[in-house]
């Protein structure tokens, strides 16, 4: 789904507007709105709590939403900044009870020393849908808990409810929120949610509070882990305030986040919790982050780093473009510039969404151990665009010094956008168009990591750091339509995604038509092929078998890209012919 | 894939450089891969995290196993490329149990090591070897799955599991 297509979905004002005044039933409007709100329910909240109250806080809410409709959506308050409890929908019109509560979860730090649970402490559970259910589980009202976990209900007098907390925040609740669900993947993909014995309301305004426990009790989880769900939860919903902070209107696409307690590092079927790794994926399914859960062997869920850095992938992916194939990949490692561009820039993201300086990831018995990665160190072993802790240095140190906006345009930018790969490189053109000011300050940090200065130059031609692999340079290798050249990949670095296991060439092509792209290799070879182009993004890959490979994609004029490689990685060094007709 | 890094683990076994477990708690002696007439013809890879130690773990598995029976699990561990060299400790998870010894023990730089790793599975659900390698000081955890004969994995708690009349599916955690 492309952006412009997802920005489509926001409602218009009109609509909002038009639901509240049909109903009153469906709360639903930009989080411009709610803060407009906040001020009136502050005023309204003292004498409230009397019944009947309800029909002119709603005409007030009417008229604040009109007061606002028609705005730019430049001055909307991000969720994060919202404080009033926000109230809950309610087509009875009996149910003029409110209920007030705060909902909270079991915080543990995630440290060099592993998880400390004796350090835990009570955090907001924010933005998650609040559900009242009657005694048959029907759901009688829905509201949102606000930036302090609070939230406001209405109900009947004297019925039997239950409050229920999800481990959802929607798109629903404002056009600023995302819908981000936590679900356990080994039981029905279901969404977990927390919630009260049922209780009778009686006649007068009260409070219920919700608390979700860690589950631990000492030397083990022998409880239920109820605010694991809301721990992964809150940590996206601080990487969403970032990424607020300077796009207010940024409509985030659904995310759904696996959760289980069965979730292991174990290849096999992620139904039975064999997730492989926290990972990011993307597919026709849409957007999803599985996390790790199992018990002495690797939880993930108070790990906010790691949980940041797949949101960091999330955000390449949704609002960006992200070309890495992914695959095995650790700091000692000297990387395709597309997997190095993309890892790196996920740690960083952790660091510069959550206020760090470090990324922890906790594992081992009782979650005791844990390994630490600087983000602020610049003095990376044999740096260069390879490495992705130089990119994570590079861009964790350029936030930190020129903060966070220009960063944002170029990934939204010409990185975007361009027939150049997603690399440091076309990053720092990217960056150097959106932000020519703070230009020198990417400059200096790229000649710190041994990476060419240049920041207008997308496809790297003023590279002179081969990492100890020759043929790695020049970064695209050019060929003419009508023509033919020679590449060569090799497999110093290791195989599959690392540095000189793809050759990259760059052509222009003349005009918009269909073009023949065909790799010619020799004996037990097995080239593939890939086709960007400016603009359009990825436009043509193949695996044929066999020693040819070949394209025929109809391409835009202007600048394209190819990478070829040898899927058989049986060669020492596999030359192939690439041809463009 | 790995080509160089399977060529290095045959000159190895040709060599008898294969390392075996250390002792063993429960009297099991350790073998090397010499002595076994198997050598593993398809090795998984198991998977790796991001920011982990960097060791790629690759394994072998008995397609099923009954319960209480013996499997044995293949393990070549290779990418060290700390000249200190890096670790390795093995741990049981689920059903498994561990016939051998899992505390750490040395992997040498610039060569992989094999390991053949004796276990049994106590029930019908699936045991996990767990994995943990330790290379300049970032240490990563990896779970090989060994199948029982007619089992199943464990999954979520069906208990918790409820629809809601609006056909939602949630997993309702009580709380007070």
């Amino acid at each position: 789904m492309s952006l412009r297509q997802r920005r489509r979905r926001r409602r218009a004002p009109s609509d909002n507007l038009q639901v509240i005044t049909d109903t009153i039933s469906v709360i639903s409007f930009p989080m411009k709105q709610i803060h407009s709100t906040r001020r009136l329910r502050d005023t309204e909240r003292r004498p409230s709590h009397a019944p009947g109250l309800r029909p002119g806080w709603a005409l007030a809410l009417l008229l604040t939403l009109s007061a606002c409709g028609g705005g730019g959506g430049g001055d909307s308050a991000p969720a994060t900044g919202s404080t009033a409890a926000p109230a809950a929908s309610a087509s009875d019109p009996a149910a003029t009870l409110p209920i007030d509560g705060v909902a909270t979860f079991e915080s543990v730090p995630s440290t060099r020393a592993g998880l400390t649970y004796g350090a835990g402490s009570a955090k907001p559970i924010r933005g998650a849908v609040v559900e009242i259910v009657d005694g048959v589980g029907a759901t009688v009202a829905t509201t949102v808990t606000n930036a302090t976990g609070a939230y406001r209900a209405f109900v009947r007098p004297n019925s039997t409810v239950s409050v229920r907390i999800k481990a959802q925040t929607t798109q629903s609740a404002g056009a600023t929120a995302a819908d981000v669900s936590v679900r356990d993947n080994t039981n029905g993909d279901a969404i977990y949610a927390l919630q009260t014995p049922a209780f009778d309301v009686g006649s007068i305004p009260f409070v219920r509070n919700v608390s979700a426990p860690s589950g631990w009790t000492g030397n083990g989880y022998g409880a239920a882990r109820a605010a694991a769900p809301f721990a992964i939860l809150d940590t996206i919903y601080t990487t969403q305030a970032k990424l607020l902070s300077v796009a207010p209107a940024t409509a985030f696409p659904p995310l759904q986040v696996f959760w289980s307690v069965n979730n292991r590092p174990a290849a096999g079927n992620a139904a039975q919790g064999d997730i492989g790794s926290t990972a990011f994926t993307s597919n026709a399914r849409g957007f999803a982050i599985y996390v790790l859960g199992r018990e002495n062997v690797d939880t993930d869920e108070y790990d906010a780093s790691v949980v940041a850095h797949e949101w960091g992938h999330y955000y390449q992916a949704a609002f960006s473009r992200d070309d890495s194939i992914g695959g095995p990949h650790s700091s000692n490692d000297r990387l395709d510039f597309r997997v190095a561009f993309s890892e790196g820039w996920g740690n960083a993201w952790s660091g510069i969404a959550l206020g760090r300086d470090d990324y922890t990831d906790s594992f081992g018995p009782q979650q005791a151990q844990a390994a630490r990665t600087s983000l602020s160190n610049a003095a990376v072993p044999s740096p260069g665009w390879f490495r992705e802790d130089s990119i994570q240095s590079i861009l964790w140190n350029l936030n930190q010094q020129v903060g966070f906006k220009g960063i944002h345009d170029a990934f939204t930018g010409t990185l975007r956008r361009g027939a150049a790969v997603t690399s440091i490189h076309s990053f720092a053109a990217a960056y150097g168009a959106a932000s020519p000011n703070e230009a020198p300050v990417l400059a200096r940090l790229l000649g710190g990591q041994a990476i060419s200065p240049a920041t207008n130059d997308a496809f790297g031609t003023s590279e002179t750091n081969n990492g100890g692999v020759p043929s790695a340079l020049p970064l695209y290798r050019g060929v003419t339509v009508g023509g033919s050249t020679q590449v060569c990949v090799n497999f110093q670095a290791g195989t599959g995604n690392r540095l000189g296991n793809f050759a990259y060439l760059r052509f222009t092509a003349p005009a918009a038509r269909t073009y023949a792209i065909t790799a010619t290799g020799g004996a037990g070879s097995n080239p593939s092929l890939a086709v960007w182009g400016a603009g359009s993004g990825l436009i043509a890959a193949s695996s044929a078998s066999g020693s040819t490979d070949s394209v025929s994609p109809r391409l835009p004029a202007g600048d394209i890209v190819i990478s070829v490689n040898d899927i058989n990685d049986s060669i020492a060094s596999p030359c192939f012919t690439v041809t463009i007709q | 894939m790995k080509r160089p890094a399977a060529g290095i683990l045959a000159g190895l076994m040709l060599a008898g450089l294969v390392m075996p477990l250390a002792a063993c708690a429960d009297g099991v002696a350790p073998r090397a891969t010499g002595e076994h007439a198997r050598t593993p013809t398809r090795l998984e890879t198991a998977p790796r995290k991001v920011n982990g130690s960097g060791i790629t773990v690759r394994y072998q598995v008995p397609a099923a196993t009954a319960p209480g029976q013996t499997a044995r699990v293949t393990l070549v561990l290779d990418d060290v490329v700390d000249p200190d060299g890096a670790s390795v400790r093995l741990a049981a998870d689920g059903g498994l149990v561990l016939l051998q010894d899992g505390r750490p023990q040395a992997l040498p730089a610039g060569r992989a090591t094999t390991l053949e790793v004796d276990v049994t599975l106590q029930d019908a659900a699936a045991g996990y070897l767990s994995v943990f390698t330790t290379q300049r000081g970032v240490t990563s955890v990896t779970s090989i799955r060994v199948p029982v004969a007619g089992g199943t994995a464990a999954t979520g708690s069906p208990t918790r599991l409820k629809e809601t009349p609006e056909g939602e599916k949630l997993i309702v955690i009580p709380v007070k």
